[in-house]
């Protein structure tokens, strides 16, 4: 369970913070530029699909509706965490989606696995 | 002159947010708490044991507690034994055996004993003091759709009357928000008003499905309170006519029971008996023998538990309930798992039952729901969260405390958008001074009344009479003098002050526990009991938030001595609690 819940905090973080840096004011706000539109593509993208692949990781831990209420509950508390980040701490909340990017891959693939 | 249909919406969505706000914010508060009903009430009660460092196997801890039941003199006439086994899952800290006698008359209920035992030795534990009577999480339960000091009818009207509001605050909230998908992770801090709307928003939208979910499914409990004369003006409106309406219904869904009659309990007590096999043999007499000598014709109940575990695999049982054979039904035992697979609101759901006599398997209830009953319950139980385990459990929690965030920085941001116009052109005027006053009596009053229930749990003599009823009093109290003090000091003052009292009685709350109590944080941590230690936790984690709050009124009205700052201070205190 640890590292199932794990992954899905990693991976909640991961599509918020993408769809948000996708965004060109929050961009501008983090970088100080424009993204480039090849960029927000791939922000765009990104955030989708671990969007998806929260909702995948949910329902490997609980029953198919129960996992689908976790779900939109994490993305509550995430979504709240990145503008929180986004407000206070710019740096941070695109750092943060560095690091929980590959570590949600890999314990997405380590869940898949075990 | 014509508006536009977005600014009626939000004329209507801060008018009807404004009228049953206050309402909504006790509503919100007592509803959040009931997230943790149970582990409340744990607390509420530190007589009980910890939870056991080692937990063996179901059948042994099951064997450990049937011989209590079966040797115990005053458990032998009962209607019933339940063996609660000590395991990870909600509720399941101790091992303890409990007997329901049959109910007294006039009574609907008969009274349950309780003995709880050491899962080492298998002796009963011996408490140093008895279990102390309190009104616990289950009193902030029905508070949050009954009220208090008023009619339950008159309560349940009001709370439904403010609900259909707020679902209408909500909807047309959504209208009103010009930028929700852009502004969607906005927050701008340091701008007044503009930081106010930004934060109301930013919580409004985070757990808005939440909100949705809970606003509407709230309404689901006690449609039959909202629409009276649905039901009789098709029927008729004899008693009997009643009872045909529920029959036909209860066919047509499939679920052999009515949800949504008379709110929390649900409705007429179906008996749970149908699924009983009708082979016994035994038990024909008319009078049936006591549970304690049919006991002694049982076959051997541990291999059925030692089965079952394997079936779901360990820590999965939650309880195990023995009935007594009678009129041509076999003695049945039925083993209840510990988790929930489904959402839906169903008693029972997932309950193995046997023969006691023989150990044949009793087939299960036939689960050929209706698709309006499916619905239903699924409603029901997404409110109730009773099927979420402690993750969700957490996430459950902070939606609920977003909601009274949601609601308090609306309360705040109505004063904060009118007070500086209407001070200038000196129009600032009883009206708004009143929402102001409102505003901090409720939102700062009420964190404060929660803390001062806890706090009368610990210092009311535990074998005081009545004590759940001064436990309750305690809290309305303390509100009420709190609201005197808003009402009797400039606004901003009493901002400060009643925020920084709510967060010294929230601190300090854990200190009283462990002076008052072997429960406190150093005990529970130590044991890793995380449910009861997390209750201490919470505790100052809401402590800290309001003294944050309280921090930052203060800052605030160090820079401007002028009325603008009383807002904002106001409205931060709504975003603490919240974060």
């Amino acid at each position: 369970m640890g590292l199932l819940l794990f992954s899905i905090l990693t991976s909640a973080y991961t599509a918020m913070a993408a769809l948000g840096l996708s965004m060109d004011k929050h961009f501008e706000q983090v970088f100080g530029t424009e993204p480039k539109p090849l960029y927000q593509r791939l922000l765009q993208s990104t955030g989708w699909l671990y969007l998806l692949l929260t909702l995948w990781l949910c329902i490997q831990g609980w029953p198919l509706a129960i996992g689908v209420v976790v779900w939109f509950g994490t993305f509550t508390l995430m979504q709240g965490s990145f503008a929180l980040l986004l407000a206070y701490k710019q740096r941070l909340s695109s750092v943060l989606l560095w690091a929980t990017l590959p570590l949600t891959t890999l314990s997405a693939v380590l869940v898949e696995l075990g | 002159m014509k508006q536009s249909f977005r600014q009626s919406m939000t004329w209507l969505h801060t008018w009807t947010g404004l009228v049953v706000g206050w309402v909504l914010f006790f509503v919100f508060v007592t509803g959040t708490a009931s997230y943790a009903t149970q582990e409340i009430t744990r607390w509420m009660q530190p007589e009980r044991p910890m939870q056991p460092l080692l937990v063996p196997d179901a059948a042994t801890q099951f064997e450990m507690a049937y011989q209590q039941l079966r040797s115990l003199p005053q458990s032998q006439q009962a209607q019933s034994w339940t063996v609660n086994l000590a395991s990870d899952a909600r509720n399941s800290s101790a091992l303890s055996a409990s007997w329901t006698a049959a109910p007294a008359p006039g009574e609907r209920r008969g009274r349950t004993e309780t003995l709880y035992i050491d899962t080492s030795s298998g002796q009963p534990i011996e408490l140093t003091e008895p279990v102390r009577e309190t009104a616990g999480g289950r009193a902030l339960l029905r508070m949050h759709y009954a009220l208090h000091y008023i009619p339950a009818d008159t309560a349940i009207l009001i709370v439904g009357l403010c609900t259909m509001l707020m679902l209408v605050a909500i909807v047309t909230g959504v209208v009103a928000h010009k930028k929700i998908i852009k502004d969607f992770f906005t927050y701008r801090q340091q701008k007044g008003l503009r930081s106010w709307l930004d934060a109301h928003n930013l919580i409004s939208v985070s757990a808005l499905p939440f909100y949705l979910m809970i606003t509407y499914s709230g309404l689901l409990f006690f449609l039959y309170s909202y629409m009276p004369l649905a039901v009789p003006l098709t029927y008729g409106f004899e008693p009997e006519h009643k009872d045909a309406y529920y029959s036909e219904l209860m066919t047509q869904t499939g679920s052999g029971r009515v949800l949504g009659l008379g709110g929390g309990g649900g409705g007429p007590r179906q008996a749970q008996t149908e699924q009983g096999g009708r082979s016994g043999r035994e038990g024909r007499s008319a009078r049936p023998l006591p549970l304690g000598q049919q006991a002694e014709q049982f076959t051997d109940l541990t291999v059925l538990l030692a089965q079952t575990e394997q079936l779901w695999g360990k820590g999965q049982i939650r309880s195990v309930t023995i009935t007594p054979g009678a009129r041509g039904q076999a003695a049945q035992l039925q083993i209840t798992p510990a988790y929930a697979d489904t959402i839906r609101r169903s008693r029972g759901a997932g309950t193995l039952s046997f023969n006691a006599l023989t150990g044949q398997a009793l087939p299960a209830a036939p689960s050929d729901l209706a698709a309006a009953e499916v619905f239903g319950s699924s409603m029901l139980g997404l409110h109730e969260g009773l099927f979420a385990g402690s993750w969700l459990r957490w996430l459950y929690l902070v939606s609920g405390l977003l909601g009274c965030a949601m609601i308090a920085t609306g309360l705040v941001l109505w004063t904060v958008k009118r007070r500086p116009k209407l001070a200038k052109t000196g129009e600032y005027q009883a009206g708004h001074q009143l929402v102001e006053k409102l505003n901090v009596a409720t939102i700062a009053g009420l964190s404060f009344a929660l803390a001062a229930y806890f706090w009368a749990n610990r210092l009311i003599p535990a074998d005081l009479d009545g004590r759940a009823q001064w436990e309750i009093h305690s809290l309305f109290l303390a509100w009420g003098a709190l609201a005197l003090y808003s009402f009797s000091r400039p606004v901003f003052i009493a901002w400060r002050d009643c925020l920084s009292l709510s967060a010294v009685a929230f601190l300090l709350l854990p200190l009283l526990n462990a002076l008052t109590t072997e429960r406190h944080l150093g005990q529970t941590l130590g044991q890793q009991d995380w449910a009861l230690a997390s209750v201490d936790l919470v505790f100052i984690l809401l402590g800290l938030m309001l003294g944050w709050a309280a921090v930052k009124v203060q800052r605030k009205s160090g820079v401007t001595k002028r009325s603008t700052a009383t807002r904002s201070r106001a409205a931060v205190v709504a975003s603490t609690e919240v974060l």
